[in-house]
């Protein structure tokens, strides 16, 4: 699982982070039941604060993603549907653009809703 | 802010200044104990042979020590830091100027309470301690200076090496080693006997095996971690660690293990190559500066190869455009 942050990316870095992990599931370099890189090592490693990687697991977690125990770290959901995460990325990089050219919530609403009818 | 730079040029320059002040102080405390003239000066056999007006002594011994520890310093200072990076070299000024102080203090103490310098006798063992003080005085200058990192060039990997489409230093790699059959194998076997030996025997022999058994549970799988600080891999329960820095590589590429090879499973070392094998097949392969290998197998190794190369070449184009070193 290759996790990149770049200085050139608006989004706040646990979002980087959880974009990283989202799309290594889709690309397949994890699959289900795998184990995520345990939260200190990978804060280590990318020179962040352990409260961003732990922000973003929790992030994962609210999406369903991923499942943390005690003693046992966190790992990919054992049912999660990768199908649907290409399309959680896609929405996440909608979100983003729409931000960088100053829309609103509504505005974007309204061109998603124009495009559905 | 007191930086890395302010603390070594304390030691450099402070340090031997102050030793070189304490000296004068003590020679001036002593002078009004010496004949008139004094012994500077002795033959092999520990009689005096050279001699120097009273008066003189506490410039002749200041002003020599004061010139081979200015000599010194500026030797230090001028020299380019790559080459006077290390502790040891910060502490040279200081080091030479408690021994020629020291040395020079034992040689005038010959003379204390003699009427006539001609009496002093120089015992060879009376150097012992002067150079004592001048090694331990040295060694707190090396404990007190800073550790500077020694800029080493950086050279691109070869064109042909594996690369990743990473564009910014921050990327890191995480995976793990493939399971070991062979471990698990080995695993199920000290279980099973154990058990057995907790039956037939009693609990402390199926104890110590389990305990001796720790190793191969250590081993079942690695993970690996590829970042700018370099390759660490670790064993299911922490240990054995392996951290292999990415100033310490020169590139990374693919390669194929057989265990047998490297004499077996799990961490090895053999001639110049450290390896860590849970099975046959795929390995990543980084080559270090004096041509050791490092080996842990892994799937699809060419992604972590790749960003251990790009994170080179992005390390000899930063070392590229920043200034020379001082």
């Amino acid at each position: 699982m290759l996790i990149q942050l770049s200085e050139g990316d608006d989004r706040a870095l646990y979002l980087q982070i959880a974009s990283a992990v989202r799309r290594a599931l889709m690309q397949g370099d994890i699959t289900p039941g795998d184990r995520l890189p345990a939260g200190r090592d990978l804060a280590q490693a990318l020179g962040v604060n352990l409260d961003t990687v732990q922000r973003a697991y929790r992030q994962l977690a609210e999406e369903g993603l991923v499942v943390s125990r005690v003693g046992r770290g966190t790992s990919i959901a054992p049912d999660v549907h990768v199908d649907r995460l290409t399309l959680t990325e896609y929405v996440d990089l909608l979100v983003t653009e729409a931000r960088r050219l100053g829309l609103t919530g509504d505005e974007l609403l309204r061109t998603v809703r124009a495009k559905l009818t | 802010m007191v930086t890395t730079e302010t603390r070594r040029g304390a030691i450099v320059i402070v340090l031997p200044v102050l030793v070189v002040i304490v000296t004068g102080a003590i020679v001036w405390f002593m002078l009004a104990s010496l004949p008139d003239p004094v012994a500077i000066h002795f033959s092999p056999d520990g009689s005096p042979d050279q001699f120097l007006s009273r008066g003189l002594a506490l410039p002749w011994i200041v002003g020599c020590q004061g010139l081979v520890t200015a000599l010194l310093i500026a030797a230090v200072r001028g020299t380019p830091t790559a080459m006077v990076g290390t502790r040891l070299q910060a502490a040279v000024p200081t080091f030479s100027a408690a021994l020629v102080g020291s040395v020079s203090l034992a040689i005038l103490s010959t003379n204390i309470g003699q009427d006539d310098a001609v009496s002093a006798i120089l015992p060879p063992s009376s150097l012992v301690l002067p150079v004592t003080i001048a090694l331990a005085l040295g060694a707190v200058a090396v404990a007190l200076a800073p550790r500077i990192a020694v800029p080493v060039p950086v050279a691109r990997p070869p064109a042909g090496a594996p690369r990743s489409n990473v564009v910014e230093s921050v990327a890191v790699w995480q995976g793990v080693t493939p399971s070991s059959l062979a471990m698990q194998v080995a695993l199920l076997v000290v279980v099973t006997t154990a058990v057995l030996l907790w039956f037939l025997i009693g609990g402390i022999p199926a104890l110590l095996l389990l305990l001796a058994g720790l190793p191969v549970l250590a081993s079942l799988r690695y993970s690996v971690t590829v970042g700018p600080g370099g390759l660490v891999v670790r064993g299911s329960l922490g240990w054995p660690r392996v951290h292999v820095p990415l100033t310490e590589i020169t590139h990374a590429g693919v390669g194929h293990v057989a265990p047998m090879s490297l004499y077996g499973w799990g961490w090895r070392a053999r001639r110049r190559t450290i390896s860590i094998v849970t099975r046959f097949g795929a390995a990543l392969v980084l080559t270090g500066r004096d041509e050791a290998k490092f080996v842990v197998t892994l799937d699809r190794p060419e992604v972590p190869a790749g960003l251990v190369n790009t994170l080179i070449d992005l390390r000899a184009d930063a070392s590229r455009d920043e200034p020379a070193g001082e």
